[in-house]
């Protein structure tokens, strides 16, 4: 026993010394791989997507928001395939027949961005092996209303089309990290950086000049005008001639940026007002005639002697009737073909060609949407034969309503051309402001007084003319039909007409302007009269009794 | 009969008793208090219950060791082979009657209340020691081996259930006491040679768990979510705390449900990771300040009684202690073994009660010898 009587200190003290080695090397010299593995369990870089910024008119409702959603994934190696058939009609037939059968890997997306109420079904199952992430989701409230304007977007958020690319740069954020608690389950327990918030936030918006109600009933009327003339396509747009703002625009056929299987035919994502080229027939006439006045080719008092029908060069120009001896006031009022190619008889082809391209022909108007086109005018070099005689009545040009409709516009409001716009201000994720839309003359291009001039002469069309249909009492609307043919295979379609009207009101001082074309009627009537003008007139009257 | 006198004057001694060990344990046990409410602390409002709960055992644990103090060892003593015979008793009603709770049948459950009869079982196994290697002095090969075989009668039962962490710490007791009864080097030796011999027979007698945790000890990512998570996360844990530690309640290991039975078997990894490295020392300081204070109650008592009693007992703290923390900073393999005073546990806590009731009163009729 003596000599065993330092054995308990002996054994104490080794038992304290290794202790001690051990604590001093994990807690004082830590192995680094024990710290990182340490680390990267509590923590994990979360992505986070941030919702884009808001689309909202002109008086702030929304057009365009992001709401939250939810994304399913498995992971393969905790799943248990027998689970599968709970998801039954949750989530895509295609997605649920993979995981009805072991699969390899550890991450399987089952369904993205789900609506809130599937999502709550799904979560509820608390099925093992079954995650999910918090995301955003692309929601049009509005559905089909202003979808080509708005466009749309990919599954991950970028903008496609429309408002959502042209302004991608500020409504798209990119998806955050973030550094989140997570405990041994994986759960996310905290944010790890206070003041750091998990939701993303994106204060960017885009701020259109639209107004949701003339939008509506622009597109209702349309809508109505396309079904009962059973036309291919259609196209409206209404705007305040003094400043270029753009109230509405409207395309048929449609789409909702809500639903992608309507975005399979390619037509329906056409934004016909910007991206359509189309030869404006006599809707051009005014135009033209003013070019002519102000450069005192023709005096305001002129007249004509319109025998139905002119030669032109190779080619004859036929009118509908023979108008008999007609002053300019009433080639416009009733259309008439042959006064128009009369009155152009002396007009230089450049001097024409170069004021074409100041009232915005031929070239893009730079409104803030992608896709515009800057249709077809041909240089003055080319100009042979019958072709100045053609422009004159709105042939052998192409443009997009938004130029017509722009141009136009110079005659409601006194000679200028204005550059038309959709957005009237932007602001940045951090909601500073990048952009403000403003009134910005871009060219005059006719006198005062001739603007005047055809502002009543187009009174006259709708009062006494070929425009009778688009009257509205009270409204003092003036306008210009237009029957243009279509062309197609070397020349012009038999039986293919795109009827349309251009108007303002009211007439003395126009605060609207506005354009409906429907494309290729086939119901019987094709005339810009019978086809456009009521639905011009229906539109009308609808504004007058909200405004 | 005893009058209340002798009650008085038992009560009385109390003063004399070994102030430094009984307060590093009062001590210890505090320390188990507040690691408890923080390690169950992620579990929610359950934490205070656990925390007022070991508190309440801790209390039974103070009036069993005022008990065991007062009556004295050497009056327990007369009643050594009863005791130690009521706890075989105990050890196979466990197997028949028990509740088996992680893969080991060691429990009596009565409902709210659960105990473990292998943790007083440690009590009467040193009793009984002491009495019989008294009356048979361990100098021959026919008292040692009554010895081993009478005293092998309760880790042989515990084996059954099967709880080998006990089973070992019974070993060890069972080797403190041969040695503190004085026996022949020679034995001794022959004795360990013979169990690190049959060491590989063991192996094969080992679980498939048991193998396992063996060998995660030795390599823990040979199955870092199975057998080798306890070891690594704990690691992890204790690392984590650094030098002064990441303050009480801020410990993320336990927090964030990573560390497995955080309040019982991982209790030091929670305390490490919440006071670091000088927590850490402070509470191996007062492990080591009791256990030298036993050695010294037990070296300098005259009565050999008293010696092997406090040497089985040392025995039996040392090894749990020591194996635990290993087993927390990744240096033993992981059993079931809990931290003395520190984890939660009744049972474990009257028993040491008793235990250390029995030492104080060793250490005092030591007093009184020198007095």
């Amino acid at each position: 026993m003596s000599r065993l009587r330092k054995s308990p200190w002996i054994l104490l003290s080794i038992s304290i010394c290794a202790i001690l080695f051990r604590l001093y090397s994990l807690q004082i010299d830590p192995d680094p791989r024990v710290r990182s593995q340490a680390g990267s369990q509590y923590w994990a870089r979360l992505r986070v997507t941030a919702p884009r910024g808001c689309i909202r008119d002109k008086n702030g409702i929304s057009l365009a928001l992001s709401t939250p959603a939810l994304s399913f994934f498995i992971d393969p190696t905790l799943w248990d395939t027998a689970n599968a058939p709970l998801l039954q009609d949750l989530i895509p037939q295609s997605r649920l027949e993979r995981i009805s059968s072991p699969i390899d890997g550890r991450y399987f997306l089952i369904a993205r961005k789900i609506e809130p109420e599937t999502a709550d079904k799904i979560a509820g199952l608390k099925l093992p092996g079954l995650f999910w992430v918090k995301e955003t989701r692309r929601v049009y409230p509005q559905g089909n209303t202003l979808a080509h304007v708005l466009g749309y977007c990919d599954v991950d958020d970028v903008g496609l089309a429309g408002l959502e690319l042209f302004w991608d740069s500020v409504l798209y954020a990119p998806p955050e990290g973030r550094i989140i608690a997570k405990d041994a389950r994986g759960n996310f327990v905290d944010v790890a950086i206070p003041g750091q918030s998990i939701v993303a936030e994106n204060d960017g918006s885009v701020q259109l000049t639209i107004d949701s109600r003339l939008q509506h009933i622009l597109e209702r009327r349309l809508r109505e005008g396309l079904m009962l003339n059973k036309a291919e396509w259609a196209a409206a747009i209404i705007l305040e001639p003094g400043s270029g703002r753009i109230l509405g625009m409207a395309s048929l056929p449609d789409f909702n940026p809500n639903d992608r299987n309507t975005f399979k035919d390619k037509e329906s994502l056409r934004n016909n007002v910007t991206s359509r080229v189309f030869e404006p027939g006599s809707t051009f006439k005014p135009i033209i005639m003013g070019n002519v006045i102000d450069n005192g080719e023709i005096s305001k008092q002129d007249t004509f002697n319109c025998q139905g029908k002119i030669k032109v060069s190779d080619v004859v120009i036929h009118d509908i009737k023979a108008h008999g001896t007609i002053d300019a006031s009433r080639i416009i009022a009733d259309s008439c073909n042959v006064g128009m190619v009369l009155s152009i008889r002396n007009s230089d082809p450049f001097q024409t060609y170069s004021y074409l391209k100041r009232c915005g022909f031929g070239e893009v108007s730079g409104i803030e949407i992608p896709g515009e086109e800057s249709g077809l005018l041909a240089p003055p070099s080319q100009w042979r034969g019958s072709v100045p005689a053609t422009i004159a009545i709105g042939h052998g040009i192409g443009v997009t309503p938004l130029q017509l409709a722009v141009a136009t516009g110079s005659i409601a409001n006194g000679g200028k051309i204005m550059k038309p716009f959709i957005v009237s201000e932007v602001r940045g994720k951090d909601g500073s402001l990048k952009y403000t839309g403003k009134p910005e003359v871009v060219a005059e291009v006719l006198s005062e007084s001739t603007a005047e001039w055809l502002r009543s002469a187009m009174r006259k069309a709708v009062l006494s003319g070929t425009g009778k249909t688009a009257d509205v009492p009270g409204a003092s609307v003036a306008g210009k039909t237009g029957t243009a043919q279509v062309p197609g295979g070397g020349g012009y379609q038999k039986g293919a007409y795109s009827p349309s009207f251009v108007g303002f009101w009211p007439s003395e001082n126009p605060r609207f302007l506005l354009l409906v074309i429907l494309g290729n009627p086939s119901s019987g009537d094709f005339l810009g009269g019978k086809v456009a003008a009521p639905v011009f007139r229906n539109i009308v009257q609808d504004i007058e009794q909200i405004s | 009969m005893r009058g209340p006198g002798a009650l008085r004057e038992d009560l009385s001694r109390l003063r004399e008793i070994d102030g430094i060990a009984v307060g590093s344990a009062a001590a210890l046990l505090l320390v188990g208090v507040f690691s408890i409410y923080s390690a169950v602390a992620g579990k929610g409002d359950v934490a205070i219950q656990f925390a007022l709960r070991q508190l309440v055992w801790g209390v039974m644990g103070g009036v069993v060791f005022v008990a065991a103090f007062s009556v004295g060892y050497e009056r327990v003593l007369k009643y050594s082979y009863w005791i130690y015979a009521a706890s075989l008793l105990l050890l196979v009603a466990v197997l028949v009657a028990g509740y088996t709770a992680r893969g080991a049948k060691s429990w009596f459950d009565f409902g709210a209340l659960r105990l473990q009869p292998a943790e007083p079982v440690k009590v009467a196994l040193a009793l009984f020691l002491a009495s019989f290697l008294t009356r048979y002095p361990p100098k021959g090969i026919m008292n040692i081996s009554g010895a081993i075989l009478l005293s092998s009668l309760a880790p042989i039962l515990v084996l059954l259930q099967p709880d080998l962490g006990t089973v070992t710490v019974y070993a060890f007791m069972i080797f403190a006491a041969l040695v503190a009864a004085g026996t022949p080097k020679k034995y001794l030796f022959s004795m360990t040679g013979a169990v690190l011999f049959s060491l590989p027979l063991g192996w094969s007698m080992l679980k498939e768990y048991q193998k396992l945790r063996m060998l995660v000890f030795i390599n823990p990512s040979l199955d870092p979510l199975g057998a080798g998570y306890n070891v690594i996360q704990s690691r992890i844990a204790v690392g984590a705390g650094g030098i002064l530690g990441k303050g009480f309640l801020k410990g993320s290991q336990s927090k964030l449900h990573f560390l497995p039975e955080p309040h019982t078997d991982f209790i030091f990894s929670v305390f490490s990771e919440e006071f670091g490295f000088v927590g850490a020392v402070i509470v191996l300081a007062l492990f080591a300040v009791i256990l030298w204070r036993m050695v010294r109650t037990a070296l300098r008592s005259g009565d050999e009684r008293g010696q092997i009693i406090v040497a089985a007992i040392s025995a039996w703290i040392w090894f749990q202690v020591f194996e635990n923390i290993a087993m927390s900073v990744g240096i033993a393999p992981v059993t079931g073994l809990a931290l003395p005073f520190v984890s939660y546990g009744g049972s474990s806590l009257v028993s040491l009660g008793a235990a250390l009731g029995l030492v104080q009163s060793v250490h005092v009729a030591a007093r009184q010898h020198y007095d």
